[in-house]
């Protein structure tokens, strides 16, 4: 508590302006405001300002120090090299954090390990696949594993909490969630260097 | 024309459908955009080229080389992608994935999340309307005589109610509010303001609705602001070249209630 009080007085010694759109911009990224988490740059921009790239910088130096970072998701499946401010605008900006869960916090946070495991295979074949797949093929892949009732449970599931988005033709994409949330690199990497 | 041209140019227009579908599946399923022969799939374009005569086939023609083009687009960001540290074979992947068990699947996901922080929020606001909410809701035995008289509460619904039962998107929300702006500017050029009525009035009952309600989103995020003439019982819209920002915005509140008679009489003006 005394850090962040710490902190705090250290903004508000740099730019009393920037101190408060700080404070601002927490309660903006931090609350709720929609069905969906996460806010819209378009969002930020009126509620902080036409800087708000630059108070997003400085809270990120504030949050670095609490194990969190502003995540920026852009519109597409890829993110941009060199966005424009209009990609920064309509892009979603959310807080995560920055150090993975140890598998107690994972427990915890209340995920079935089968659930866990059905998600990974998912999201991994759809990596691999630049992103998106014919459904019936992840449900091939997940029915060596899974009785079809479960699958077809997780899959709804997947797709109400944002991981996974599904079109009438039957092709299924990586949600909003699983692009916040999800180190693509490092779960491909991770599941080529395991040991079987 | 002859019977044996017309079969012939048929067999050849579905060739090139073969090819149009081939190019769509590929663009769609994310395959391999190599599937596509590009250099032979032209080289038999060129061959058909002389046999069309009908303009649809023409068209089509067009339309072929157009996903031929973004074919080729696809086949470029795909090299690119295997050039970078990301690509793995989606063959290599799936057998690792099928080898894996569950403990395992587990850790790695539990290495790779970074979940979203956020928190829900009780304002002061919300709590007032609760409490408002609270002392207006009739008891129980209240109700049931209430409820023996046919009276229409008048109800509110917000944007979140609007997003939640997907009857609107977030995206679509904000375009049409923003295409509204732009309408208001254009119908307030030269007098500065515009009738509320006649500016929301249009030919449905739910289009005169909608229309109110971006409105009045249009006036609460800055883009405008309402004006009330209590002698002349007029309300007029005042767009904003630019829309303002929370803090320049006047923290008023007007009600405009609307109802059915209202727009039929709206109408008749």
């Amino acid at each position: 508590m005394e850090k962040v009080k710490e902190e705090i007085k250290h903004v508000s010694e740099i730019s009393p302006e920037y101190s408060k759109k700080l404070k601002k911009a927490v309660k903006t990224l931090f609350y709720q405001r929609h069905r969906m988490p996460g806010v819209k740059g378009w969002e930020l921009r009126r509620s902080l300002g036409k800087d708000y790239l630059t108070v997003l910088e400085l809270l990120n130096v504030q949050l670095e120090d609490l194990g969190l970072t502003v995540k920026i998701v852009f519109e597409g499946s890829e993110n941009p090299d060199n966005p424009s401010a209009e990609a920064f605008e309509s892009a979603r900006y959310y807080v995560t954090i920055t150090e993975p869960m140890s598998a107690t916090e994972l427990k915890m946070s209340g995920w079935r390990v089968d659930n866990v495991a059905a998600l990974t295979v998912t999201v991994a074949y759809l990596i691999s696949k630049q992103g998106k797949a014919p459904k019936k093929d992840v449900e091939k892949l997940l029915k060596q594993k899974f009785p079809q009732w479960k699958l077809d449970y997780n899959l709804v599931r997947f797709i109400r909490q944002g991981y996974l988005v599904d079109d009438d033709e039957g092709i299924l994409y990586m949600g909003w969630r699983a692009r916040a949330e999800i180190d693509k690199k490092s779960l491909l990497d991770l599941i080529l260097t395991k040991e079987v | 024309m002859s019977d044996n041209k017309q079969s012939k140019i048929k067999i050849n227009r579905n060739r090139l459908l073969r090819i149009l579908s081939m190019c769509l599946a590929v663009r769609r399923r994310g395959t391999d955009p190599f599937e596509v022969e590009v250099k032979k799939t032209l080289e038999t374009m060129r061959n058909l080229l002389p046999e069309w005569e009908l303009p649809t086939d023409f068209s089509l023609d067009i339309h072929t080389l157009g996903q031929i083009a973004s074919i080729v687009e696809l086949q470029g960001k795909w090299l690119k992608l295997r050039s970078t540290s990301l690509y793995v074979d989606p063959i290599l992947i799936e057998l690792k994935l099928r080898l894996l068990d569950t403990e395992m699947l587990t850790r790695i996901f539990q290495r790779s999340w970074y979940p979203i922080v956020q928190f829900e929020r009780m304002t002061p606001r919300r709590l007032k309307e609760a409490i408002d909410y609270w002392n207006q809701l009739p008891t129980l035995d209240e109700k049931m005589t209430v409820d023996l008289v046919d009276i229409q509460e008048i109800g509110s619904i917000t944007k979140e109610d609007l997003l939640e039962s997907n009857i609107m998107y977030e995206e679509e929300f904000q375009g049409s509010m923003l295409n509204m702006w732009k309408e208001l500017k254009a119908s307030a050029i030269g007098r500065g303001r515009v009738d509320y009525w006649s500016f929301i009035k249009s030919d449905t009952f739910n289009e005169t609705v909608k229309r109110a309600y971006l409105a009045s989103f249009m006036v609460t995020y800055g883009y405008a602001s309402i004006e009330q003439d209590p002698l002349e019982e007029e309300t007029y819209l005042i767009p904003f070249e630019e829309p303002k920002e929370d803090s320049e915005i006047q923290g008023k509140s007007v009600t405009i209630p609307i109802d059915y008679e209202q727009w039929k009489k709206l109408r008749r003006k």
